[in-house]
């Protein structure tokens, strides 16, 4: 039974209490970035990042969840809207890290999860450049990579995962990816009743066969910073090996040409 | 607002990248000189044969020392998740997929054949090794294996997310090109440091119609490359990039060489040194501002 | 309004989301576009301090619609569950009449008098009946019951509230709301049009606010005229209904009920106090008892009290302890002892769970005033500012004498206990670790803290010390904790405490079941007796309970009193018994249930309140609805059986507060004590009676002189990501790096105005001092025009201080320090100040010592502030 998590945006109210479960259960220290000290200033965090009340700016090795706040129009002009996602990985059905991945770290466990296997990952990094949605990120302290494991460990003990379990609006809810694209859809139509017309699933079937945590946003996936249209790496395997083969020939039939007309005899001084 | 995140390739893999071309291209020319039986370029094979075997083993300290964790380079080809972690699959990881997996294969491949060229052409030149080593399945396998450790490290980059790597199909035929015009140029430095001051070493003119050769389809793939890309070429338009992509590789390693050879005497050593030093820079400049810059680590 | 729901609570928000889910409407009044209003219907934006006007309007809005008016519900409703109708004391005076001041104000105009505001009386009842000997303090209530009350059911008399109501508020118009607010005339028409929608028989709205109502010089004002509101809609009294209070943290609620306040001794019994009839125990008794009310239990409940601190020294003869107890003899609250501290009036403190040098007003006189203590104890799990006072950058340690005792807390998953939330629900908590080292529980500090002064005082012959000496202080059971595995064998027993906190029998030592068992002969003993039944019996703690359900949830946990999760519910059916509706059924009367009860001839009396959901009913379940008014009753019999209100002395939801609050019967708009705005509505700038304290270091700004220097409103508050002072959240990593920077919000339009880039640091500034932040310009912040000029606003979280991983300066050092005459709480949400480009100029100890050298203010002595003598009398209400 593949599990998933329905993250619903129109109820999260960006508390980032995912952000702290996700670092509690998975015992992920503070982003070292952030406490990068100024000179002349010890300890003092220089994360403040002027975006709204986003903390991190992007997932990282220690931040496997991302609270994105978007701020649109305004108060003066009565039309302010302020949009909030929690960002994670989103364990595609078709995986670019996975795919990328020369050494079998990465793989996917029985119920759907994509997972690094620390104890395989040899930090090449091929997988931060394959995903498509900027999730899984290098750790310097360990040489390796890390990302969101749908708190793997919980979900094979019958537990939901960590942030699920504190979403106060539940706003993230944890189940079986079927169940949970049944509950999304009506939780769609119910908005589009209420006005809200651009509400919509983001990481149904059509993404990258399915993505298991998916999405309901109120507005364009891009305005939430995300992919409208992410695709797997693998689509420019074919197009440049066969460029590739195309340069290959080129070169290949010059250079033989090259050496025929010179090679037979001694070059003239 | 979404900050890219990025495999952080930095010199390690530049380097590698660039000495995976010559020693590619190198490679793959020396193959052909064999392939026609050419004697009177023996000495282009044998150059070649002593620049790749050498050259690919630095690439691969260079590959093992981007790792995270070098110590574990063996996972590139041993099945850590089933040999040690106990899932099912096979002993051996091989994806290809992966471009790395592969890579990681084609370069175990290619230094197992360029170290037997090396030995047979070099240091245990036995007639029945230069005959395996010489024998046209030998050279058209060892063929293969430069054109791919060439042109591989480009669709590297391309198996990406990246705009600036995955928004175009010509990285790994650009690379490939660049591998031939570097490797060409190696060749032709070797050989014009070893001649004497004033004489052309053999082979030269041949190797220059190749480098000529390799320089235009690698400004074709150039202007192709930029052409396809459009705005998402972006990265390489600031400053730093700029200076290498139009300074370092158009302008050093595409127009100048070009225009050496055209005008100048192919008789000149010191000219031969000069384009073959300009081609390398520029092969040099391209892998740099095509790994580094779409990172913004330039 | 008054809250930021969702970022403050946003556990309890969760409920909130769920209704929204339901088709629930959410409005959001703020002056800032937050968390909560990104998830809100409709967001309107006011100015802070602006909401009595905004609620006012509402009120005149409703008072003079006809939907109102005509409408039978509503009629209904207020007619007999409000005071609507009452008649007024005649020569009642109304800020219409005395340009913003109500009769009553002392002539040095720092004080009211309520005498003008009494309800009118039939003088004739209560001196008709007969007087009875006076054998206990029943009697000596019957005695002195008043005279039955005037009413005009008609409405028509000038001296009703409804018409003193109605000229009250005439002068709020949306037009005025829109001068005084800054919000649109059609934004408060469509939220007053949403109300009246949503508030009838088959629909209720519910405010909530927080401490954003609170933190106001008109503070108490502000919660009285939402409960207008409600009580004008029928809202009160009714599931979905009502006025949701946010505490401020966890267990603050507990910490009212059983308090760490001054003012109240348990239970809101009041404290003894030298400025009341409080010499003993029976005129403290005759003094806090309604006669007509459920506070008519006063007696038994106060006597239980004294019986359950000095046990068998407790007897009727020595007025069960009650004169060893000391008297207060002001306002002893936080703010006047600060004040009080820096006029080195106070020789040490006892600094628990709280951080002052951070939390408190005008934060550097504060940090000035700790630095006159000879001692300090602070005990909290982390070095704060409060402890480590006497190092804060800019001063030298070498000259503060005062000695700092640090030590170290437990959490509270180290210690049992229980937790009371917002709704009187107290929860018990388990410890589930041993503290580490040296750290302790509160209870074990308290505990062996009183445990050595008893010890101390053995001996002594003072009669003062006979408290010390008498209290009852048996907590301790090694043998539990041995049991348990703990390696702290002296940690009092938290369920001891609770069992005691129920009350039980005296002479046998039993559990009683509830506040209805205490009696007022020393038979009983019960630590605070809203609490009674949170452990009726032996091995029964309900504060563990933990059946829920999906709607009240009555199995779960214990709500004060008696498990009574809504309170005056008689008012959720109608005058008859009925429900209003099926959808809003709640507590309604049975006219063919038992009772259970006998009437005075024996035979069972039938009919009986009930409520559909199992919850606790506080009105008498067998009083029928149509019962009469019995003007020779004490207590709740005195009032009609329409009266849910019954707490209050007449059982009415009060429109008119004829008494409970020092500054008017009737919720006015007057400006925040510092605005750069002059009051639209009155010559009357600010609350005439709000407490001040004009001593040296702490300056104000004055209303039309600092306008042009301080032009802009400041508002401080609080972020999810941090809790209050931080004590709980700078020293841990993951909260530090969640909000890692004080930053100062405000509108792109006044960034603009001042050439302020996002992101740069820029300085807020009032006279009191100076704070630095980060700038984050956004346009959640709106640019107000008040009374047709251009206002702006800035917003600080004051969160950061000198001490932990994030590091900042105390935003509450620009705050005033000024407070709601009632109850003495600060005015954070609203002062003025000052914005620019750049760094602070001074560290703020150096900043306060210009600020003090310059000061010109007027002298006030120790005495003063302990006395409250420059405030002139305090009316005994």
């Amino acid at each position: 039974m593949t599990k998933g998590m329905f993250v619903d945006t129109s109820v999260c109210i960006g508390c980032k209490a995912c952000q702290v479960a996700c670092k509690q259960w998975n015992e992920l220290g503070e982003e070292p970035s952030h406490f990068e000290y100024e000179a002349g200033l010890p300890s003092k965090p220089i994360n403040f990042t002027g975006d709204s009340y986003n903390n991190t700016g992007s997932l990282s090795a220690y931040d496997w969840r991302e609270v994105k706040f978007i701020e649109q129009g305004s108060v003066l002009a009565g039309n302010m809207a302020w949009l909030m996602m929690s960002d994670s990985c989103k364990h595609c059905t078709h995986a670019g890290c996975l795919e990328a991945c020369p050494t079998h770290a990465i793989v996917r466990t029985d119920l759907g999860n994509v997972i690094v296997q620390q104890d395989v990952c040899n930090g090449c990094r091929d997988c931060i450049a394959a995903c498509p949605f900027d999730v899984i990120s290098f750790n310097h302290q360990t040489g390796k990579v890390n990302k969101c494991t749908l708190c793997n460990d919980r979900i094979h003990n019958g537990l939901e995962t960590a942030c699920a379990k504190v979403c106060p609006t539940d706003s993230i809810v944890y189940g079986d990816v079927d169940a949970l694209r049944t509950q999304a859809a009506a939780r769609v139509q119910a908005l589009k009743r209420q006005g809200f017309n651009k509400a919509h699933i983001y990481g149904d079937t059509d993404i990258l066969g399915g993505l298991n945590v998916f999405y309901l946003l109120l507005d364009e996936p891009e305005v939430y910073g995300q992919p409208r249209a992410p695709q797997l790496p693998e689509r420019n395997l074919m197009r440049n090996t066969l460029t590739s083969v195309a340069s290959a020939i080129m070169l290949g039939v010059g250079a033989l040409l090259a050496f025929r007309r010179r090679g037979g005899k001694k070059e003239s001084v | 607002m979404q900050t890219q995140l990025i495999p952080e390739w930095g010199w390690w893999i530049v380097v590698y990248f660039f000495l995976g071309g010559i020693a590619g291209g190198a490679y793959f020319l020396a193959l052909a000189v064999d392939w026609l039986r050419a004697e009177a370029l023996q000495s282009v094979a044998r150059a070649g044969y002593l620049i790749a075997f050498p050259l690919v083993v630095v690439c691969a300290i260079c590959l093992i020392a981007d790792l995270g964790r070098p110590e574990r380079f063996t996972n590139m080809i041993l099945n850590m998740s089933t040999l040690q972690m106990g899932n099912p699959g096979s002993l051996l990881t091989f994806k290809l997929n992966s471009p790395r997996s592969v890579g990681s294969y084609a370069l175990v491949m290619f230094g197992l054949w360029s170290a037997l060229s090396f030995a047979s052409h070099h240091v245990f030149k036995r007639d029945w090794l230069r005959k395996i080593t010489t024998s046209r399945l030998f050279l058209a396998l060892g063929g293969f294996f430069g054109i791919f450790l060439a042109s591989y490290t480009g669709v590297l980059l391309a198996y990406s997310h990246m705009p600036a790597w995955a928004n175009t199909p010509f990285l790994g035929a650009l690379f490939l090109a660049s591998g031939a015009s570097t490797g060409a140029s190696s060749i032709a430095l070797l050989l014009a440091l070893n001649a004497r001051p004033g004489q052309a070493p053999h082979g030269l003119h041949s190797l220059e119609l190749v480098d000529r050769w390799a320089i235009a389809v690698e400004a074709a793939f150039l202007v192709l490359l930029f052409v396809g890309l459009g705005a998402a070429a972006a990265p390489f338009f600031r400053v730093a990039p700029a200076l290498f992509m139009f300074g370092g590789t158009v302008l050093f390693g595409l127009l100048a060489p070009m225009l050496l050879q055209l005008r100048g005497s192919s008789d000149s050593r010191s000219m031969t040194i000069a384009s073959a030093t300009l081609v390398l820079i520029g092969g040099f400049a391209l892998r740099a501002v095509v790994v580094l810059a779409p990172q913004g680590l330039m | 309004m008054g809250s930021n729901m969702a970022e403050c609570h946003p556990v309890a928000f969760r409920w909130v989301m769920k209704g929204k889910e339901k088709g629930g409407k959410l409005i959001h009044i703020d002056p800032r576009f937050t968390r909560t209003s990104a998830m809100a219907d409709k967001h309107v934006a006011i100015r802070a301090g602006s909401d009595i006007a905004f609620l006012g309007g509402v009120v005149n809005w409703l008072i003079n619609n006809p939907r109102w008016l005509n409408s039978e519900f509503h009629h209904s409703y207020v007619q007999n569950y409000t005071n609507i109708a009452t008649l007024i004391d005649g020569d009642f005076k109304d800020t219409e009449d005395l340009d913003g001041v109500f009769s009553g104000l002392s002539e040095d105009a720092k004080s009211y008098s309520g005498k003008t505001w009494q309800y009118q009386r039939d003088a004739s009842s209560s001196t008709a009946q007969d007087q009875i000997e006076e054998k206990n303090y029943q009697d000596m209530l019957k005695n002195r019951l008043p005279g039955v009350l005037k009413s005009d059911p008609s409405w028509q008399d000038p001296n009703s509230v409804f018409q003193i109501l109605k000229r009250h508020y005439q002068r709020y118009t949306p037009e005025m709301v829109s001068r005084v607010c800054g919000c649109s005339e059609e934004q408060f028409l469509a939220v007053c049009e949403m109300l009246l929608q949503n508030s009838q028989r088959h629909k209720t709205s519910a405010f909530v606010y927080a401490v954003g109502w609170t933190q106001h010089t008109v503070g108490v004002q502000l919660i009285r005229i939402a409960g207008i509101v409600q009580s004008l809609l029928g809202n009160a009294g009714r599931p979905g209904g009502g006025i949701l209070a946010l505490r401020g943290h966890a267990s603050i609620q507990g910490s009212t009920d059983i308090p760490t306040l001054y003012h109240s001794w348990s239970g809101y019994l009041a404290a003894k106090d030298v400025r009341r009839s409080h010499d003993t125990l029976k005129e403290y008794i005759l003094n806090e008892s309604h006669t007509t009310s459920f506070w008519s239990n006063t007696p038994a409940y106060t006597v239980s009290l004294l019986k359950a601190w000095f046990g068998d020294a407790a007897t009727p003869e020595n007025d069960f302890g009650y004169g060893a107890l000391p008297a207060i003899t002001g306002d002893h609250s936080i703010l006047p002892m600060f004040v009080l501290m820096q006029l080195g009036g106070v020789k040490g403190m006892l600094c628990i769970g709280q951080n002052p040098a951070v939390g408190g007003q005008n934060a550097e006189f504060q940090r000035q005033g700790m630095e006159k203590l000879e001692w300090m104890v602070v005990r909290d799990y982390f070095e704060t500012e409060t402890a480590a006072f006497w190092k804060r950058p800019g001063v030298d340690p070498k000259s503060i004498q005062t000695e700092v005792f640090f030590l170290p807390a437990a959490h509270a998953a180290e210690c049992d206990g229980t937790f009371t939330n917002t709704s009187r629900l107290l929860q018990k908590h388990d410890k589930a670790v041993d503290p580490p080292d040296d750290a302790r529980s509160d209870l074990w500090f308290t505990w062996h803290l009183i445990n050595r002064m008893k010890q101390a005082y053995a001996n002594s012959t003072n009669p003062r010390d006979w408290a010390i000496q008498n209290l009852l202080w048996d907590y301790l059971d090694e043998g539990e904790n041995r049991k348990q595995g703990w390696s702290i064998l002296d940690e009092p027993s938290a369920d001891r405490v609770l069992r005691e906190i129920n009350g039980y029998t005296w002479a046998d030592k039993k559990q009683v079941p509830g506040f209805s068992a205490l009696k007022d002969d020393g038979s009983t003993a019960c630590g605070c007796w809203i609490y009674s039944g949170v452990f009726p019996a032996e091995g029964l703690n309900l504060a563990a309970a933990r059946i829920s359900d999906d709607y009240v949830s009555p199995g779960w946990g214990f709500a004060w009193p008696a498990n009574r999760h809504i309170l005056y519910t008689r008012a959720s059916a109608d005058p008859a018994g009925n429900p209003w509706s099926e959808s809003k059924k709640y507590t309604y009367f049975d006219a063919a249930a038992d009772s259970g009860t006998k009437d005075a001839e024996g035979k069972p009396v039938i009919g009986k309140w009930i409520n559909a959901f199992g919850d606790g009913i506080d009105f008498p379940t067998a009083k029928r609805p149509d019962a009469p008014a019995d003007p020779t009753a004490v207590g709740v019999a005195w009032q009609p059986g329409t009266a849910p209100a019954i707490l209050r002395q007449d059982g009415k939801f009060w429109l008119f507060a004829p008494s409970g609050t020092v500054d008017g019967p009737l919720p006015t708009h007057y400006e925040p004590w510092e605005s750069p705005v002059n009051n639209p509505l009155y010559k009357q700038q600010r609350n005439p009676v709000a407490k001040n304290w004009p001593v040296k270091g702490n300056r104000y700004h004055e209303p039309g002189v600092d306008s042009a220097a301080y032009p802009l409103i400041i508002s401080t508050y609080r972020l999810t990501e941090h809790y209050l002072a931080g004590g709980m959240s700078r020293w841990l990593p993951w909260l530090v790096e969640l909000m890692p920077e004080l930053f100062v919000e405000m509108s792109p339009q006044l960034a603009a105005e001042r050439g302020i880039v996002n992101g740069e640091v820029v300085t807020a500034y009032t006279v009191r001092g100076e704070v630095q932040g980060r700038a984050l310009v956004t346009s959640r912040m709106k640019v107000f025009q008040i009374d047709g000029r251009t206002v702006h606003g800035i917003g600080i979280p004051w969160h950061w201080g000198y001490m932990g991983l994030a590091k900042g300066d105390v935003a509450n050092d620009i705050v005033s320090l000024v407070a709601d005459p009632n109850v003495t709480i600060h005015e954070g949400k609203v002062f003025s100040g000052n914005l620019r480009k750049g760094p602070r100029s001074k560290l703020a100890p150096q900043l306060f010592q210009d600020h003090v050298a310059q000061d010109t203010s007027s002298e006030i002595t120790a005495d003063d502030v302990r006395f409250e003598s420059y405030l002139g009398d305090v009316e005994n209400s």
